[in-house]
């Protein structure tokens, strides 16, 4: 079977990487609201596909000559679609041959407030002014058409994202006092997600980078979610095999510190790999595909997969003249305890909607029963049953460093122990404070934001993601719900609440709107001043075409493309989004819309941060529920003072962990919670090895024990040096919490009823000492 | 992630029009003007547009001071200012702010007032890029034809461009691709020292915020 799931690896490997990066992967598939949940989507998606290249030089043909080379590299790939597309003289064609014929119906704001207000009069004059003045170059054919030339007034009020930018041959260009600036805007046709695509994106620029030379070469700068994917991704692939590295690195010196011996570290890495193919390929079978930050929890099953072997293998210590089948027997009821608990452990994972959480629970599961089958079936078949040299001496420390428990003279140290673990709880208790801000959990990339700050400097342009959600019955509906709440925009641009905001209606008026503004033209414009205006132009008025009253219907415009901004706000028929770019108070926004129906105020990284909120707190529930199905499961077989018992070290590592890492200056996250519901079925294990173990095994029990403490501090231990803090702060916590019920563990001992039942630790000393 | 906007760059194109109406000096003689400096004048503009019988007739002063910006003043057909500046371009029509077009909407805005001034003192470099220079000199008399290097851009609907004058710019013509025209003429043109009036201080002032 190990086999098997080899070689399936080595296939799903080999036809596709089947790797994922983005961290919404990772991230629940429902949400309260699936309108937007669905807008989240296709808002990201789209955002996602386009990034920019910035290529800056102080001589403008240089830039310009660059900018065409990286163009065309890009191009090359086969991934980007034409740069700048967009912006081509065909595409600005396209715009006014999709507007023209409508112009009937289309005003700028400020033209329909004037005619509203009777101020026709001052549309005529500014339409003489311009015809005759310095500012339009109006020729005679837009004037038959359009006499007022609203039509240009109309195009200028659109609001396109304000940017520095202009277009010059074809190309977008800033020039400032440090140069001429080109900017490259792309789209990929590809998953910006699928990490061959980062790779081979990144790649080409970085390829085009490094070609530059000399002292004056033209610096780059880029932006986009493709390339913070890329970094995300190279980092947690570079950190997940770095870290894999050192924690089987210290797995391995481990189990040749213990038991000093190919055969042993052979057999126990056997079950870590037979856990981890299992894991992995388990994983690839139900999902497809694995996100790298599953690779990097799985990480840690190298630790907790040893547990089993390392219990077996201590046996040997103890062999004397027992057959390897009759060892296993001592342990089986132990070993199977804990994969029970464990397993219902990492059960628990998989209730938690969180995609990648049920990855990490199958990966984990599925590799822990991998384990426990390779422990069972074939570590006795492959033990030659001799007894280590070095065994006596070994169980001998073990034993002395269990009598610190149970000795009257180390009572004082006991209780020093305690007050210090008190103390811990007692200050970090205070010190707790929950921080669910996604920024923070998962910051950018350093440089990458630099890069950001530089192209937003240069141009304007800004990546955003906070906007309204329109919903309504039909497109039209929702048009003109955009059309009352336009106003106030307006006012939120004026007070800086808001630096823009794009809205469909803006690009398309309803067309109720567009016929009242038909009428507004004709009442308040036309009939009363057209005649004078002509007269002043030396015009026939059979010489005008007077603007038919056709509607320009949304889904039209969207069909014509000739806007590509207009297909990103309109994501199906009655659901829309208006975008807002630079909010600078969430609350305020929220709180201007809480009475209006069909407009939401969506913050994607926001709400995202709120659900990690909001499931660290089911997380919390979910490890109070664990607490009850474990402790019923242990009263059931220890009784209830047995359960009380071996809980007890779980419990205060889940008490003083938080506390702990709370001093350490880490936030209470989701993560550190779902490392509490991890610690505890760990710990579990600590105490069922025990509780499990008949006294003459105890200091064997012992030594796996602490040696499983040991790996899994190792494992995590790695997790804390992770320079993502949601990853190391769950590392951290794992880190502590075992420290905590490793020591404890020896408490978890089954009470044996005896003369002095005043002090347990004096009962067990008797056990362990016989051991 | 966003881009600029299509009809700002359509404004834009509209408005480079305009600053090549007025352009004009010679390669040989150029004006420098210092900052602060003004170079005041007439001018009277015919705008042919086919299928109107008349051309549309404009005139006025202009005002261009260096370093701060440019006052298009027309007396005729009514009153109608125009300043242009770094900051870009505002139109008044009787005295009420009709048109206002920011450099920072349109980053075209704050180039149109240097390349006016350029051409104005006699700087034809800015439209290297974009036409092929003809030059001819008769004794004091100079006269300069433009051809668009690219007749069909939108973004830049001028064919040709026909300039003359002797120290300063006479008349030019600019012919759009219809064979629509504008032809200027300039006349009285002064330099002077720093001599704005209190108006036109105000004009360049508001049209720099």
């Amino acid at each position: 079977m190990v086999v098997a799931a080899g070689a399936f690896l080595v296939f799903s490997f080999h036809r596709a990487n089947p790797l994922r990066t983005d961290l919404t992967a990772l991230l629940p598939l429902e949400l309260q609201d699936p309108a937007r949940q669905k807008a989240n989507e296709l808002i990201s998606r789209a955002l996602a596909r386009r990034f920019v290249v910035l290529v800056s030089h102080k001589d403008g043909a240089q830039a310009r000559a660059k900018a065409a080379e990286l163009s065309t590299a890009l191009e090359g790939t086969g991934l980007v679609g034409p740069i700048g597309e967009d912006f081509s003289p065909d595409q600005i064609r396209k715009l006014g041959a999709l507007y023209f014929p409508h112009r009937g119906g289309l005003l700028s704001p400020a033209d329909r407030e004037a005619l509203l207000a009777g101020q026709g009069q001052e549309l005529a004059e500014r339409a003489l002014a311009q015809i005759a003045g310095p500012g339009v170059g109006a020729d005679a054919r837009l004037l038959k058409n359009d006499p007022f030339l609203l039509f240009p007034s109309f195009l200028l009020s659109l609001p396109f994202p304000a940017t520095r930018l202009t277009l010059e041959d074809g190309m977008l260009v800033r020039r400032d006092e440090t140069g001429t600036h080109v900017l490259l805007p792309a789209k990929l046709l590809a998953d910006p997600f699928d990490l061959k695509v980062q790779e081979a994106l990144v790649s080409t620029v970085n390829r085009f980078e490094a070609s530059l030379k000399g002292p004056d070469r033209p610096a780059l700068h880029r932006l986009g979610a493709v390339f913070f994917a890329e970094a995300g991704a190279r980092k947690a692939i570079d950190e997940s095999s770095l870290l894999a590295g050192l924690s089987l690195a210290g797995t391995v010196l481990l189990v040749l510190l213990v038991f000093r011996g190919l055969r042993p570290l052979l057999h126990n890495l056997l079950v870590i790999g037979a856990g981890v193919v299992a894991g992995l390929s388990a994983c690839l079978l139900v999902f497809a595909q694995v996100h790298v930050a599953v690779l990097l929890f799985g990480v840690s099953l190298v630790g907790i997969a040893a547990d089993y072997g390392f219990y077996y293998t201590a046996t040997s210590f103890s062999a004397g003249n027992k057959t390897p089948r009759e060892r296993l027997a001592k342990i089986l009821p132990g070993l199977s305890m804990a994969l029970l608990i464990a397993v219902l452990g990492y059960g628990a994972l998989a209730l938690a909607p969180f995609p990648g959480l049920r990855q990490i629970a199958v990966f984990s599961a599925v590799g822990l029963i991998g384990a426990y089958l390779t422990t069972v079936l074939w570590l006795p078949v492959a033990d030659r049953g001799k007894t280590p040299a070095h065994a006596a001496k070994t169980l001998k420390a073990v034993s002395w460093l269990a009598r610190l428990w149970s000795e009257r003279r180390w009572r004082a140290l006991r209780l020093g122990f305690f007050a210090g673990l008190a103390l811990v709880v007692a200050v970090g208790l205070g010190r707790i404070h929950f921080d669910d801000d996604l920024r923070k959990l998962q910051p950018l990339d350093a440089s990458l934001s630099a890069e950001q700050a530089a192209i937003a400097a240069v141009t304007g342009l800004n990546l955003t993601t906070q906007y309204l959600l329109i919903e309504a019955e039909s497109d039209e509906r929702a048009l003109q719900t955009e059309e009352r709440i336009a106003p106030m925009l307006s006012a939120w641009q004026q007070s800086g609440l808001i630096r823009a905001a794009q809205s469909p209606a803006a690009y398309v008026p309803s067309l109720a709107r567009q016929s009242e503004n038909g009428k507004l033209r004709r009442e308040k414009l036309t009939e009363p001043f057209l005649a004078e205006l002509l007269e002043a132009l030396g015009l026939q008025a059979d010489a005008i075409n007077a603007a038919p009253d056709n509607g320009l219907a949304l889904a039209a415009a969207l069909d014509s493309r000739a806007n590509s901004f207009l297909g990103e706000l309109v994501l199906a028929p009655g659901l829309h989004v208006v975008t807002l770019q630079g909010v600078t108070d969430p609350e305020r926004i929220r709180r201007e819309i809480a009475g209006l129906e069909g407009v939401k105020f969506a913050d994607p990284t926001a709400d995202l941060s709120s659900l990690l909120g909001l499931y660290r707190l089911r997380a919390l529930v979910l490890l109070a529920l664990s607490l009850v199905v474990i402790f019923a499961l242990a009263a059931w077989r220890y009784g209830l003072r047995g359960a009380a018992r071996s809980l007890a070290p779980s419990l205060a590592a889940l008490a003083v962990a938080p506390c702990a890492i709370a001093l350490l200056g880490y936030p209470l996250t989701f993560f550190t919670a779902m490392a509490m519901v991890l610690l505890l079925s760990f710990t579990m294990d600590y105490s069922v090895f025990c509780a499990e173990a008949k006294p003459e095994t105890r200091p064997v029990t012992l030594l796996a024990v602490w040696m499983a403490a040991l790996a899994t501090m190792l494992s995590f231990g790695v997790l804390g040096l992770s320079s993502t803090p949601a990853v190391a702060g769950f590392g951290l916590t794992v880190v502590v919490g075992v420290v905590v019920a490793g020591l404890l563990a020896p408490l978890a001992a089954r009470d044996r009823i005896g003369p002095k039942s005043g002090n347990h630790f004096s009962e067990k000393s008797d056990a362990t000492t016989n051991g | 992630m966003t881009s600029p906007k299509l009809p700002g760059l359509l404004a834009a194109a509209l408005l480079t029009l305009t600053l090549l109406i007025s352009a004009a000096p010679t390669s040989a003689q150029t004006v420098t003007l210092a900052d602060g400096q003004v170079l005041r004048g007439q001018f009277e503009q015919k705008r042919y547009l086919a299928g109107l019988a008349n051309p549309v007739r404009s005139s006025g002063s202009f005002t261009l001071v260096a370093g701060r910006g440019l006052i298009w003043t027309t007396t005729k057909p009514f009153p109608t200012t125009t300043v242009m500046t770094e900051a870009g371009l505002v139109q008044d029509v009787k005295g009420k702010e009709t048109v206002r077009l920011a450099a920072s909407r349109l980053p075209i805005m704050s180039k149109l007032y240097t390349m006016f001034g350029a051409a104005l003192t006699g700087n034809w470099e800015a439209m290297q890029s974009a036409f092929a220079l003809t030059r001819q000199q008769k004794g004091q008399a100079w006269s300069i034809r433009l051809d668009s290097l690219r007749p069909d851009d939108p973004n830049l609907p001028i064919k040709a461009i026909n300039a003359r004058g002797q120290r300063l710019l006479d008349e030019v013509e600019v012919v759009k691709p219809n064979d629509d025209r504008d032809v200027l003429s300039f006349s009285n043109q002064k330099l002077e020292g720093s001599t704005l009036t209190a108006e036109e201080d105000e004009f360049l002032k508001r049209a720099q915020r």
